[in-house]
């Protein structure tokens, strides 16, 4: 008797421990989203006023086949790709490197973490004076060589000096995660290739990479995730500009959204943003299966 | 003996100048806060001036910052509690009972960008009077805090033995007793990193302050920003304007490096 009411009340208490966050998410992410979805069929400008007017595919249509959408899908990709690819590539390296004990590890660390923790919108202003063409020491030095980069004040390369912000602030959450896989690492096939007599490049490549994989690929994917959203470095000093140089899909859906008002046509753009980094996560994670299932 | 040396010599050397290079913008920052203005935009004068803390007194006192350093403090802490006192039990209860449909969901509301929330969020929030409210700046950043605690703390309450929970279920404890006095105390390692990574991306955050905020609810981040729209840049007191926003988060982060290299690599080697 005693132990049927018991179960009865565990049973509860499992709706009963999640039932915050179930009602936290059906109004701020389930709700929100199906609204919307909704919204996307409908023509709404707040700007002007109106209220919404059913619209059927046009809003969709316009997207895709808008070249300003087409071309912040293009600066999105790249500079995920292109950011994510350098920072695991550095990442990786800097891992092993610092794989062993040595003094001031913890030191390293601790100046590792701060790109990653520092206000982003307080790097940005850092960057960006930095990167000044009259005022920065980056020119400042370069000229020096007789040289010049323009940074993110011309459309030429203000995607490549994002994209470097970027791998500077990042390149440590890759080491710091393949740091932790190494730390985690069995000792038995170490041994036995000691036994054997292999030499430090095969224990490298056929042993540490092939079972270092999986966190590499987690890693990647994480930080993918979040390159695709990238917003607030890029917002808080050229808005996206010069032109669209650098307008990433998040800083066109704010300016739609938020400078535009154009709230039938955001939503849409809204809807295709969250398709193509589903599409791109998990295109990711089939690629992760199958390079797992290979080693 | 002598190869061994110089090897040590050079990994040090390349240890070095990685580690300048990625502290070399911070001290940039916090050489630019200490400059005059003429000083600032002579870049021969980076490492040569004579210092000056002017541009502190002015962040303050021209820029009043005292008020969005409140609102900061206020949201940040509120979206990290609320963040916790919805999390942790559902994340407790996902590593008991296996809500695999809720796991889904959570990790689809980490993948998803937070500005396809915030689009109909900001409608919905500007029907029910919402907008420029510190409620509504806090639900946001929950968007964000909450799948986080949720998904670092459901294996960490999944390595706590089973046997510790049965033993205090057996001697007649009920399963919400058993969480705050068994699970919780065991799992506080876990409870620290996550509170303290989830007030860093609270504090850090935004996109938020900027859709939801108005003059009064003002943060930190949003109003730094205001900074750059100006025609003639105050650079050096924009650098310690900088310097006054994370340097609350530089602390924590010399302080308590274990927890914050345990919260941002939470799920590393599981994948």
């Amino acid at each position: 008797m005693r132990k049927k009411h018991r179960s009865a009340a565990a049973g509860k208490e499992k709706y009963l421990f999640v039932l915050p966050l179930v009602i936290f998410i059906l109004v701020m992410a389930i709700y929100p989203i199906g609204y919307i979805a909704k919204l996307s069929f409908y023509e709404w400008s707040l700007a002007l006023g109106q209220s919404p007017k059913w619209a059927g595919m046009e809003n969709y249509v316009y997207a895709l086949t808008s070249q300003s959408f087409w071309h912040s899908v293009w600066i999105t990709l790249i500079y995920a790709v292109v950011s994510v690819l350098v920072e695991v590539v550095l990442g990786v390296c800097l891992a092993l490197l610092l794989a062993k004990n040595f003094k001031a590890k913890n030191l390293v660390k601790t100046g590792f973490i701060l790109p990653m923790v520092a206000t982003p919108v307080a790097i940005a202003l850092t960057w960006r004076l930095m990167y000044d063409v009259n005022y920065g020491i980056i020119n400042y030095l370069l000229g020096k060589l007789g040289l010049q980069f323009m940074g993110i004040s011309s459309a030429e390369t203000a995607l490549i000096s994002f994209i470097m912000v970027d791998i500077w602030q990042w390149t440590p959450f890759i080491m710091l995660m393949v740091s932790a896989g190494i730390a985690s690492l069995p000792t038995d096939p170490y041994e036995a290739a000691m036994l054997d007599g292999a030499t430090k490049g095969q224990i490298l490549g056929r042993i540490t990479l092939p079972l270092l994989n999986p966190t590499i690929l987690t890693a990647t994917l994480l930080r993918l995730i979040d390159a695709l959203k990238s917003f607030d470095i890029i917002y808080a000093t050229t808005k996206g500009g010069p032109g669209d140089s650098s307008k990433t899909l998040n800083i066109l859906v704010y300016e739609e959204a938020f400078s535009n008002f154009r709230f039938g046509r955001v939503s849409a753009y809204v809807v295709l943003f969250v398709v193509f980094i589903l599409l791109v996560c998990g295109v990711f994670m089939k690629i992760k299966k199958r390079v797992e299932v290979d080693f | 003996m002598k190869g061994k040396r110089g090897k040590q010599v050079l990994f040090y050397l390349v240890i070095l100048v990685i580690l300048f290079v990625t502290i070399f913008p911070f001290l940039y920052m916090v050489l630019g806060a200490f400059k005059n203005t003429a000083d600032i935009v002579n870049p021969a004068k980076t490492f040569h001036f004579t210092p000056t803390l002017k541009n502190f007194v002015q962040v303050f006192e021209v820029y009043h910052f005292a008020k969005p350093l409140k609102n900061s403090l206020l949201i940040s802490l509120g979206a990290t509690g609320m963040a916790l006192i919805i999390g942790l039990p559902a994340a407790y209860s996902m590593a008991r009972y296996r809500q695999s449909m809720l796991q889904i969901i959570v990790l689809c509301i980490r993948i998803i960008p937070s500005i396809a929330f915030l689009v109909p969020v900001y409608l919905m929030f500007s029907k029910v009077g919402l907008i420029g409210t510190y409620t509504g700046i806090i639900f946001a950043n929950m968007l964000i805090s909450v799948p986080f605690v949720v998904w670092v703390m459901i294996p960490y309450f999944e390595s706590v033995p089973k046997e510790l929970e049965e033993s205090a279920l057996i001697d007649g404890a009920s399963r919400t007793r058993c969480f705050f006095s068994v699970m919780l105390p065991l799992s506080l390692p876990g409870i620290m990193t996550v509170t303290i990574l989830s007030f860093i991306n609270a504090w850090n955050n935004f996109m938020f302050g900027l859709i939801l905020g108005n003059a009064k609810t003002k943060i930190l981040p949003t109003v730094i920003f205001n900074f750059l729209s100006h025609t003639e840049i105050n650079w050096s007191g924009l650098m310690a304007a900088a310097i006054i926003v994370t340097l609350p988060i530089i602390v924590l982060s010399i302080f308590l490096q274990r927890y914050i290299v345990q919260g941002l690599t939470a799920g590393a080697v599981k994948g």
